[in-house]
């Protein structure tokens, strides 16, 4: 049994549940609704209403006063995203949400023959456990990348088609590379994290609990260290889920040009994102750390996880 | 020629021998009949022969292979019905068999309905495997272990959940995949039924071997033999 038989008997049984087209639905109307409303957002244009602060703050008596008589509202609104490289920060820091799809991929992919017991058919008659973990890592990992790489490129063909593409500047290719390799490598980590933890708990519940926890947990204890004692800032380079904002951050020329946009955009996703998010680009040394810490997500927790399954009890 | 022998098998579980310094073995054109009471060890020697969970000691040679990569393949030449057969639930016979031809790569795709045919579940349609009766869910999995054309099968309790028509088309079914040259290692409860198939046997008490041997050399029915073997070995723990 190879693994290319094993990979489209998985595609032959994930075609015919309803599961994985539920899973496209819910992400094609995430992807519609963050698109959408992000082309819809507008900003409030202010200008200085008067020129004389010191006689408005002398005359005026409440904060609202002072605001009112200074500024004045322009009345025509203008769009936070003119343009689909405008928008591409927006687009690429998508990927964040993307985590929570692969998951939930890896669950429909791999935890069935757990879940259903029928995994035991095909270990008990030769089936190379070894091969079997690959397999469903090489499908979760195409699908990773397929829905990223669509989250992408849909995201940017409806920005064009509704706003136009817009003038990229000369490096805007070589970011935009560049951040879809970071965010496919750090994804690839997500999935080979993900993976490992079913394999080991051989339960989607528990997967999806420890998964949870291993994307929530470090960060609040890196952040709560780091309010502590500034120099434990630098845990979070070691993090996956801040690698993942870091690396939006590649983008940050355009973000300057566009008056910071990312970091808006950043706070619109809210939680913990906007306060580890990647205010500034990332140095040689980070970007390095990244690669490392991902690529050993991916082979560490591949590694081990072939080694715990092939002495595993099989229910 | 020998197609399966284990020699000193033995499975611990929490300081437990579950399965205890077993040697068994089976030639090809057996039907050797493992007989215990619950939790006497039977299935978990059939998962140690499977795969389905560790040795503790000793050695298993499978189609005269003992190296594990060898072991491996030479498991690809059984068909298997451990414990209470497992399929997708969201799937049909059909669909489940598919996927497994698919993962096998056999290319007969007429095999999936001959398989059905065989074990009498040719018109269960679009029928989810979660809607089987046991029975059904039992002759599913008879259907996979028959579907690669096994050369060794290895059947635990293929009559539960069984109708009395069931079990006598399993018995039917046992001596002409037999007749086929088909060897095969097969555990029930229902001893007379058992006696009708079986060539040879080994009793397994506690985890340990207490007799093994030609059905034929047995004085009396199997029944009678079983339960005074086991009676003796009770004594003997005593003693």
């Amino acid at each position: 049994m190879s693994i290319g038989k094993i990979i489209k008997a998985d595609i032959y049984r994930i075609l015919r549940g309803k599961a994985i087209f539920i899973t496209l639905s819910v992400l094609v109307a995430v992807l519609a609704l963050n698109v959408g409303l992000s082309l819809a957002m507008t900003r409030n244009v202010f200008r200085f209403a008067h020129e004389d602060f010191g006689r408005v703050l002398q005359e005026a008596t409440t904060e609202g006063e002072i605001l009112d008589t200074l500024f004045r509202q322009e009345p025509s609104e203008q769009f936070v995203f003119e343009s689909a490289v405008e928008m591409m920060p927006f687009i690429l820091a998508q990927a964040d949400n993307l985590i929570w799809f692969i998951l939930a991929a890896v669950i429909i992919i791999a935890a069935p023959m757990f879940t259903s017991g029928a995994i035991k058919n095909g270990i008990s008659t030769g089936l190379c456990r070894t091969k079997l973990y690959l397999s469903k890592f090489i499908t979760t990992s195409v699908i990773t990348v397929l829905i990223y790489l669509f989250t992408v490129f849909a995201s940017l063909l409806v920005a064009s088609l509704v706003r136009g593409f817009g003038n990229p500047h000369d490096l805007f290719w070589g970011e935009v590379f560049a951040v879809i390799g970071g965010h496919t490598l750090v994804l690839l980590a997500f999935n080979s994290v993900a993976l490992f933890f079913l394999f080991i708990t051989k339960r989607s519940g528990a997967t999806i609990g420890i998964f949870i926890a291993f994307n929530l947990v470090p960060p609040f204890i890196f952040l709560l260290l780091a309010n502590w004692m500034e120099g434990f800032q630098r845990l979070f380079d070691f993090e996956l889920s801040s690698i993942m904002r870091n690396f939006t951050s590649l983008f940050q020329p355009l973000v300057d040009e566009a008056g910071n946009l990312f970091g808006a955009v950043n706070i619109g996703f809210g939680g913990l994102g906007a306060m580890m998010g990647g205010s500034s680009v990332m140095t040689t040394e980070q970007i390095l750390i990244a690669i490392c810490l991902s690529a050993f997500y991916i082979v560490g927790g591949t590694f081990f996880g072939v080694l715990l399954f092939k002495k595993a009890e099989i229910k | 020629m020998t197609i399966l022998k284990t020699t000193n098998l033995t499975k611990v579980y929490s300081g437990r021998a579950v399965v205890d310094n077993v040697d068994l073995e089976i030639k090809q054109g057996d039907v050797f009949g493992l007989i215990g009471q619950n939790g006497a060890g039977k299935t978990t020697l059939m998962r140690m022969v499977t795969s389905l969970t560790s040795i503790s000691g000793g050695s298993i040679e499978l189609f005269g292979k003992t190296d594990a990569k060898d072991l491996q393949e030479a498991r690809g030449r059984m068909g298997c019905v451990v414990e209470t057969p497992a399929f997708y639930p969201n799937l049909s016979a059909v669909q489940n068999l598919e996927y497994y031809r698919i993962q096998k790569g056999i290319d007969n795709q007429q095999i999936v309905t001959e398989a059905l045919n065989t074990v009498g579940l040719g018109n269960t349609g679009k029928k989810n495997f979660s809607n089987f009766s046991l029975g059904m869910k039992q002759r599913l999995g008879l259907a996979l272990a028959l579907m690669a054309r096994p050369e060794f099968m290895i059947l635990d309790e293929p009559t539960n959940g069984l109708d009395p028509v069931g079990i006598i088309e399993m018995r039917d079914l046992i001596k002409e995949l037999n007749n086929r040259g088909v060897t095969m290692l097969v555990s029930s409860h229902i001893l007379s039924e058992l006696a009708h198939v079986i060539n040879r046997y080994a009793i397994i008490h506690h985890g340990k071997l207490i007799s093994a041997g030609l059905i034929g050399d047995i004085d009396g029915n199997l029944e009678d033999f079983y339960v005074n073997t086991i009676r003796e070995a009770r004594s003997n723990e005593y003693r």
